[in-house]
């Protein structure tokens, strides 16, 4: 008799469910396997036959047929050991139809009939819990990464014996390994354990503040109020930012202090932001459920690959990777051009489709770009004691940004070196250490903002003020006559296009919001035009 | 002379400006006695005996020269009438020189209308030349008062010589367009090379207001050994020599040096000492160079005309409001970060940032780089 065991292909950040089927019968001894299989899966043959004879199960010399299906899906990983192992069993063990029909398994073999870790374990189970199937068999390796997801029962495996144990018994198992709740101690057990998931959510939370404040914290930076402020700006609306300055001055500080300010994730955004890396295999060790903001600081030898994904089935990107937290370029002017340019689309669509060999994937991409870059090739401009660079070699330096690239990175500010007096103030007591923000301080006026924000777009598909199109900036953005008329001076003064004109729009609602205004301000405006002027003026 | 023979002889020196001799020009004429013999020596003797390196022969040089004055590119050498006076008292003159527009103190037969009109008035007259040199990595200030100098120096009468380069020397040039004077460019490349090519408005301007010059041929490619003999004709066609911001060891001290040899006068403008830019400037002052602040500095040791305007620092007319003078009276020339400039004026973040913007929007201020602002 042939069974149908339960299986689930990576494909991106999502699961597609897969059966697994073993036709074992008398003939000419064989393996033979069909699916649309890759060569890491068609290796599993070996491996499995190993690790059924050492796990004590002898087979006759038959011949066996797997085929995993559909089979116009690619199937690629280590994933399917198990799986063809539980198919070969079921065809000459009385294994329970019951549990087969409801179980999702995956991992890989050892050839004495361990089962050991994968990657991607977190996409397969959501694939598990969408399909309808109450339980999955998984390493025991992996369970802890897992658990992340409610309400499923998981039952982490070592070995194969584990796995068999548990398909022939009825109820419970044996095993200590084994977390399965059966039909029968189900509400009881649930009960139990969801108490000691809220326990265990309360002390995860006390130690995530405690790593919070291990974390790099704005209250470190002395002095640097105007970039601090700009930095401020522009978590707040989202605005994407670039970082000029010299050396040394601190950028690479600051923008590792980002991902602190910006506002908690909540439950599903952590949920997704876990599965993504679980299905880049980057999920190894605690914590399983990803709380914190990432940020992702990709070297500037990097491929255009490896910043928006790609694979024969495609892997996530740095860009996806900096999902729902921050990346960090620094030294934009170094990145190649091709690479860069692929953050264009992402950054309009906050995803990023990639198409490959076999077939399309989609991923989130919704991150916070902040870009680093130094204000000539030396460095020190326009400090004239330490810079040569001439304005024909300060331009072409700028220059190497493109256009429509610069047109992203929505706000611009300069990093100055840090003063002996500001880095010294706080032990000189002129300014009181009780005077600095701490980060919380700033996240919670920033999540104060978003949700001033989120109130404001209800219905209209936005979040933020970056994203407004001209239509709701029109709508939104409002001007009075002082600031119409500052805007048209100085929109004639520094020629602005069109498109600047609306983002400094944007910026200005945001200001305005951070000050809980509901018009715009001439001073509003004139920070608006401030942190967009710089642009206008030395890329001219 | 007659005509023709002048035309010859001016054919004889583009053959030598052309012909890779031109630096072994004493040598040569040491040797042969004049610039014909020199030509005869080599084009026609080594020819005969079968060195055919040293063509274009005369009609060829002769349609050269047609094809260049289509493009309003002249050639002066130095045995002609309108070549500058001041240049054949230098060492090693340059034989010949190509220029676009005019020659320094001269009137030949091609002055435009306007120019001849003014020259007749008295308004226009140039009672001498300056060159105005510095760093081309310059600082703001040192732009602003090279600016300045050049256009007091061309509202005093005194023309203006200068490199074309980027920072002080381009400054300085246009300082002497705005104030109506005239102004010369010369190159260490082909006077038909726009270099380099970010003063393709100022080379328009200084065509204009007076000329381009350079003693190498069209099309010859600005090489970087070209320049320091550049600098000689700048110092030879002026009386003296200022040099606003210079590091030691640069292009700058090159050109003093070369207007002490050639008896200049030497000015420097001094700057803060521990600045690498005034290093150069003060090294000159130490070694009996004079110490100018403005134009009347210099014009002082010359005659001039009486009667000249000369305004001194212009003060803007423009009417502030409190707060927007105590963020001008933070600026200085030297380019000031924002951050220093809001705890200087002890005002509000927003608020610096519409000052700064209405001082930049009334011409006040200027944001020279990344949240750097200097004074006008």
């Amino acid at each position: 008799m042939v069974h149908c065991i339960h299986s689930v292909a990576l494909y991106g950040m999502d699961g597609i469910p897969i059966s697994v089927e073993a036709d074992v019968r008398n003939g000419f001894p064989a393996f033979e396997m069909f699916g649309d299989l890759s060569a890491q899966v068609k290796e599993a043959g070996g491996r499995v036959r190993s690790a059924l004879y050492n796990s004590g199960y002898s087979m006759k010399p038959q011949r066996i047929s797997i085929n995993l299906s559909p089979a116009n899906v690619r199937k690629e990983g280590n994933a399917f050991d198990l799986p063809i192992a539980v198919a070969i069993l079921a065809s000459f063990l009385p294994l329970s139809a019951e549990k087969l029909a409801q179980t999702m398994f995956a991992g890989e073999l050892g050839l004495d009939g361990s089962i050991r870790r994968i990657p991607g374990i977190l996409p397969m189970v959501f694939a598990a819990r969408e399909a309808g199937w109450r339980c999955c068999v998984i390493p025991e390796e992996n369970r802890k990464e897992a658990s992340v997801l409610p309400e499923m029962e998981l039952l982490g495996v070592g070995s194969l014996q584990e796995v068999v144990a548990f398909l022939t018994e009825r109820g419970g198992c044996a095993c200590p390994a084994v977390r399965y709740t059966g039909k029968e101690g189900k509400t009881a057990d649930i009960e139990e354990s969801e108490a000691a998931k809220e326990r265990e959510a309360a002390e995860e939370s006390e130690g995530d503040r405690r790593k919070r404040e291990d974390r790099p914290d704005f209250a470190e930076v002395a002095g640097q109020q105007g970039i601090k402020r700009a930095i401020e700006v522009a978590v707040s609306g989202r605005h994407n930012l670039l970082l000029i300055g010299s050396a040394g001055s601190g950028k690479t500080m600051l923008a590792r202090r980002v991902p602190g300010i910006l506002p908690l994730m909540n439950k599903k955004e952590q949920l997704e932001l876990s599965r993504l890396y679980s299905a880049a295999g980057l999920l190894k060790e605690e914590p399983y459920l990803i709380k914190e903001r990432p940020f992702r600081s990709p070297h500037h030898s990097i491929t255009k690959a490896a910043m928006a994904g790609g694979g024969r089935i495609p892997r996530a990107g740095e860009i996806s990777l900096a999902h729902q937290g921050v990346l960090f370029l620094d030294e934009l002017a170094e990145f190649s051009s091709e690479t860069l340019e692929t953050l264009r689309q992402p950054l309009e669509e906050q995803q990023i489709t990639l198409s490959r060999t076999y077939g399309t994937v989609t991923y989130p991409a919704d991150f916070f770009l902040i870009a680093a870059m130094n204000p000539c090739r030396c460095g020190y401009y326009p400090d004239r004691s330490r810079c040569r660079c001439d304005e024909a070699q300060v331009k072409r330096y700028l220059n190497r940004i493109s256009g429509p690239l610069l047109e992203r990175l929505d706000l611009v500010a300069s990093v100055e070196p840090v003063s002996w007096r500001e880095m010294t103030c706080p032990a000189d007591g002129m300014e009181p250490m009780s005077g600095i923000e701490t980060s919380a301080m700033i996240r919670e006026r920033v999540a104060h903002v978003w949700q001033i924000q989120r109130e404001r777009f209800a219905g209209e598909g936005i979040l933020y003020n970056s994203r407004m199109n001209q239509r709701q900036v029109e709508r939104y953005c409002p001007l009075g006559k002082a600031e119409r008329e500052l805007l048209e001076e100085a929109f004639l003064r520094f020629g602005i296009s069109a498109r600047v004109y609306h983002k400094i729009l944007k910026i200005a609602r945001t200001i305005a919001d951070m000050e809980g205004s509901e018009r715009i301000t001439e001073g509003h405006l004139s920070e608006a035009i401030h942190y967009r002027g710089a642009v206008i003026q030395f890329w001219g | 002379m007659g005509i023709a023979a002048e035309k010859t002889k001016r054919l004889y020196w583009l053959w030598l400006a052309e012909s890779g001799l031109r630096g072994r020009r004493a040598t040569l004429l040491r040797q042969y006695g004049t610039i014909e013999g020199v030509y005869r020596a080599y084009v026609l003797e080594r020819e005969a005996a079968g060195e055919g390196l040293w063509r274009p022969g005369i009609e060829e040089l002769c349609e050269r020269l047609g094809d260049y004055e289509r493009k309003g590119i002249f050639f002066c050498c130095c045995e002609e009438e309108n070549y500058p006076a001041c240049l054949k008292e230098i060492y090693s003159p340059p034989g010949g020189l190509y220029y676009q527009g005019h020659l320094p103190g001269s009137a030949d037969g091609r002055t435009s209308l306007e120019w001849e009109k003014k020259e007749k008035d008295g308004t226009d007259k140039e009672i001498g030349r300056m060159a105005v040199v510095g760093a081309r990595a310059c600082s703001e200030r040192g732009r602003g008062i090279a600016r300045r100098i050049g256009r007091e120096l061309a509202q005093g009468g005194a023309g203006v010589v200068s490199g074309l380069a980027l920072g002080i020397d381009g400054a300085a040039l246009a300082g002497a367009i705005e104030g109506e004077g005239r102004a010369y460019g010369v190159l260490g490349c082909g006077v038909d090379i726009c270099y380099p090519k970010e003063n393709y408005h100022l080379f328009g301007q200084v065509l204009e207001r007076g000329g381009i010059l350079s003693e190498y041929p069209p099309g010859t490619p600005p090489l970087p050994a070209y320049f320091p003999q550049r600098n000689r004709i700048i110092s030879g066609l002026s009386d003296g020599v200022v040099v606003i911001e210079a590091r030691k060891r640069s292009g700058s001290l090159i050109t003093a040096e070369f207007g002490l040899e050639q008896g200049r006068n030497i000015y420097a403008v001094p700057g803060r000492p521990e600045d690498v830019l005034s290093e150069g400037c003060h090294y000159l002052i130490q070694n009996g160079a004079k110490l100018v602040t403005g134009a009347a500095d210099i014009l002082s040791d010359y005659e001039f005309s009486p009667g000249l305007r000369l305004d001194s620092g212009q003060v803007p007319k423009i009417l502030l409001e409190t707060t927007e003078k105590i963020v001008y009276a933070c600026l200085r020339l030297e380019p000031k970060h924002l951050s220093q400039i809001q705890q200087e004026s002890g005002l509000e973040w927003q608020e610096v940032f519409n000052i700064l913007l209405k001082l930049e929007l009334k011409g006040c201020a200027r944001q020279v780089s990344m949240d750097c602002y200097v004074a006008l």
